[in-house]
């Protein structure tokens, strides 16, 4: 990923800030002046604890929310226009994190269907379309199962699979590891970065789980309505001290391998995993 | 001394109908008085059936549970039981429901009959606990709360009624790392100031390796392993095999055994891993015999 | 639990019955039941009986699942039963204490057994063996033309759609609830009616607040889904009327006037 990607901007957000309720008694800032970049393939983790403002951004990324000022453009179009509305959401896909309530029907198949029905696309291309995203995901078995009778992993796979078969270009996951048991958690991220490697797909993954993201190409840390730090995740979490003032904990692999340094234990740099640790502690 | 004890317990949801599910199969165990207990296993294993079980919600179809020397069996005596086993489902905070935050979290004392002034003192002390400001958010509409005070008030709701032994059934679910550690920090802080036997239920190895005195393990309805904490975590296959996550200091430890370090006792927290680290450098590292490979 | 109800389920199996066009089913469970409604003898009885044995069996249903269904339904049908042969005035066949079992109510009785658990079986059929999209989709041209009056066809069907994805979740979140509040003392039976109706209070406001928390969801992620109603929709299973969809309505049709013809003829 040493390429320059400034050429390959998908997602350009400029000076964009939003306040909730505004003029009213519980006005309250959400983003106070975001500027940047998520480029053409990339997979980018937005991190920051709750409050900080990482879903009030996802939610511009799609014209769900529109910029108090500023602006957020996909593709060169600007979502505050409205004639871009469809195109913009049909680009950018968003999975949510609660995966009840983002499922519209009461079969598999028949909620994956559900987007390209709105589309408009013709009976045929939305056959083809819906049992390629199904096979995608891994759910062409439990294409005639009900929703509700799927474990969580299964139904946010689903949720994914719902937006996949929009083709779009990007896919905004908005914490969608939170209500998931670890073996979910860890299905669910497995399908996404081979969705973000193997399809081309620019992922934008909002979370507060460190340890997911660690797999991510570029870090953005959230604090109070703006974005404190950005870098790949070696970048970010060798600066430790700094994450504890926006509430964030470092991975523990990374912790310990600090403390380990301050107590004058020789390790390389940028230890995140637990693999490379015994790796610096048995070179 | 035991407060709870499941002999023998199965439990089978919409018996003699078409769709009779066994969701726990003989299960035998106990809860000793005072202990932080670690409920655990992977989803389906019947965790949060058996928790069921320990206020008298669900009644054992075969075998008994006796919880304070009540035997849950008995309709009229285990009906009291709520006040002295508060239980708190996941995601608690769909069930708040009063106007003012006030109102919600004495619902629970109000029912157990005590005096207006009691009610006042157990909410006070229940906020307390909770670390939720008495003046600040006792008039406040529950909705106006972020997601992490929702969650709170719905625990300080449970608290309230003042129960000896208190379940929770993944309470940290959803929260950012910060309102975790805060949460089981207060609740860990429960057990030791007020003696009240703590029952965590969860999936998470971490909460359960740096929390709980001991962990009971159920895996597909049945009781897997039950002993201290850190023997739990001593034996890593075990988990592994009932696809259970290790905390990342056992990992660790598990890793480095297998590059030919030997290690005792494996480690629960990252000070402890700290610890054995450099202990392991001031005997001068032992040689590393092999590469490790990812388990 | 409520997982296990299989009323209303689709159970897919790839049969002839469940290539059939929506319409044509509806329309067929239609005439059936007024067939069934309209049926006076027994050969009728026998008739409609075999028909509709003979689709499931098309229709590779397991006939377990049809029971099953039927089940849920017993105590209803043994109710409506014994109320019909002890309460029908006519010729006494025996006593059991102050009760009298009549020829009359007997026969009342069977009869009344047979229509419920036609009704139920081809209600079930029809669910058993469309998708809830194919279903809604049949409901929504069948109704289309109510839309001269103004009536908004799509969105209905849509409600129904959605309805029929929640109505489990929604039941799954009462129970949660319910027990919730028991752990906090809550009794749902104790006290006059006036306690009784206060007491859903603390099941109900959750219940309703937790159904509009996930509309509002819904909504939101409907709409990153690109939904803006009926506007621009297409369908994936488009509805093509075929050669089977009119053998099966005309099959049915023809059973209706058959049952219909006999009742009047052979009275």
């Amino acid at each position: 990923m040493m390429m320059d990607r400034t050429n390959n901007v998908l997602i350009r957000i400029k000076d964009l800030t939003h306040t909730y309720n505004p003029g009213e008694a519980n006005q309250r800032e959400g983003l106070r002046g975001v500027t940047a970049d998520i480029y053409s393939g990339e997979f980018l983790a937005v991190i920051g604890a709750n409050g900080s403002g990482k879903s009030t951004l996802a939610r511009h990324l799609n014209a769900l929310l529109l910029p108090g000022s500023g602006s957020v453009t996909v593709d060169g179009l600007d979502t505050s226009r409205d004639e871009h509305l469809w195109d913009i959401r049909r680009r950018v896909g968003m999975v949510f994190q609660n995966p009840d309530n983002q499922l519209v029907a009461a079969l598999v198949e028949e909620d994956v269907v559900f987007g390209p029905e709105n589309l408009g696309l013709d009976p045929a291309e939305i056959r083809r379309r819906v049992d390629r995203a199904l096979a995608w995901m891994g759910l062409e078995e439990l294409r005639h199962r009900a929703p509700h009778l799927l474990s969580g992993g299964q139904k946010q796979r689903l949720a994914v699979a719902g937006v996949l078969v929009m083709q779009p270009d990007c896919l905004v996951l908005d914490e969608p590891t939170a209500m998931l048991d670890p073996s979910g958690r860890k299905e669910l991220m497995a399908t996404i970065k081979r969705l973000c490697r193997e399809e081309g797909v620019t992922v934008v993954l909002i979370t507060h789980f460190m340890e997911e993201a660690v797999a991510a190409d570029r870090i953005w840390i959230m604090h109070q309505g703006a974005i404190a730090l950005e870098g790949t995740p070696r970048e970010i979490f060798q600066q430790g001290s700094r994450l504890a003032a926006y509430n964030l904990e470092l991975p523990g692999p990374a912790e310990l391998a600090e403390r380990l340094k301050r107590s004058g234990l020789e390790l390389p740099p940028g230890i995140l995993t637990v693999e490379e640790l015994v790796q610096g502690l048995c070179p | 001394m035991s407060i709870i004890e499941v002999h023998e317990l199965t439990f089978v949801y919409g018996r003699k109908t078409p769709f009779e599910v066994t969701s726990l199969q003989d299960v035998s165990m106990e809860v000793l008085e005072g202990e932080f207990l670690a409920v655990a296993g992977p989803t389906g294993s019947g965790k949060s059936t058996l928790a069921q079980h320990f206020n008298g919600l669900l009644r054992p179809t075969f075998g008994s549970v006796t919880v304070l020397g009540i035997n849950t069996r008995d309709k009229r005596s285990a009906a009291g039981l709520w006040e002295k086993v508060g239980l708190v489902f996941q995601y608690p905070e769909v069930q708040l429901f009063g106007e003012t935050v006030y109102e919600d979290i004495a619902f629970g004392p109000v029912n157990t009959g005590a005096g207006k002034e009691q009610v006042d003192r157990r909410v006070r002390q229940a906020m307390e606990l909770v670390e939720l400001d008495y003046h600040r958010f006792r008039d406040l509409s529950p909705l106006a709360l972020s997601a992490g005070e929702r969650r709170r008030a719905a625990i300080a709701g449970v608290l309230a009624i003042q129960p000896r032994i208190l379940v929770l059934d993944e309470p940290t679910a959803g929260l950012d790392p910060a309102g975790r550690k805060r949460l089981l920090g207060q609740i860990k802080n429960l057990q030791r100031a007020f003696d009240c036997t703590i029952i965590l239920v969860t999936h998470n190895m971490d909460d359960a390796a740096r929390w709980a005195d001991r962990i009971v393990l159920l895996d597909q309805g049945r009781l897997y392993r039950q002993g201290a904490t850190r023997e739990i975590f001593n034996k890593p296959e075990e988990l592994l095999t009932i696809g259970l996550d290790l905390p990342f200091p056992s990992t660790l430890v598990h890793l480095l055994r297998g590059a030919g370090w030997s290690i005792e006792k494996t480690a629960l927290t990252i000070d402890e891993a700290e610890a054995l680290v450099l202990k392991a450098r001031d005997a001068g590292f032992p040689s590393c015999s092999a590469n490790p490979g990812h388990s | 639990m409520l997982d296990g109800i299989t009323l209303g389920r689709y159970i897919p199996t790839g049969s002839v019955v469940h290539n059939l066009d929506p319409r044509a089913k509806i329309i067929a469970v239609m005439l059936l039941i007024i067939s069934i409604l309209a049926a006076r003898q027994p050969i009728t009885y026998m008739v409609i009986t075999t028909f509709i044995i003979l689709v499931i069996i098309a229709a590779k249903i397991p006939l377990t699942a049809v029971l099953r269904s039927l089940r849920l339904l017993w105590i209803v049908l043994l109710c409506g039963f014994i109320f019909q042969a002890f309460f029908t005035p006519g010729q006494a066949l025996t006593t059991l204490g102050p009760l009298t079992i009549t020829r009359e109510g007997l026969l009342g009785a069977g009869e009344m057994l047979w229509r419920l658990a036609n009704l139920i079986t081809v209600a079930s059929l029809l669910t058993y063996t469309t998708t809830p999209i194919k279903l809604t989709a049949g409901m929504e041209y069948l109704l289309s033309p109510l839309r001269r009056f103004k009536v908004p066809v799509h969105e209905l069907t849509m409600m129904m759609t959605i309805a029929l994805r929640f109505v489990p979740t929604l039941l799954e979140e009462a129970q949660i609830v319910m027990k919730a509040q028991q752990s906090r003392g809550a009794s749902f039976t104790r006290g006059n009616l006036w306690r009784r109706a206060m007491s859903l209070v603390p099941l109900l406001v959750p219940l309703f607040a937790g159904a509009f928390r996930r509309a509002e969801e819904l909504a939101t992620a409907m709409e990153a889904r690109c939904y803006r109603g009926g506007v621009n929709r297409t369908r994936m299973s488009e509805l093509v009327v075929g050669r089977a969809d009119q053998v099966a309505v005309t099959a049915c049709g023809v059973l209706l006037i058959a049952t219909v013809v006999l009742r009047f003829i052979q009275v």
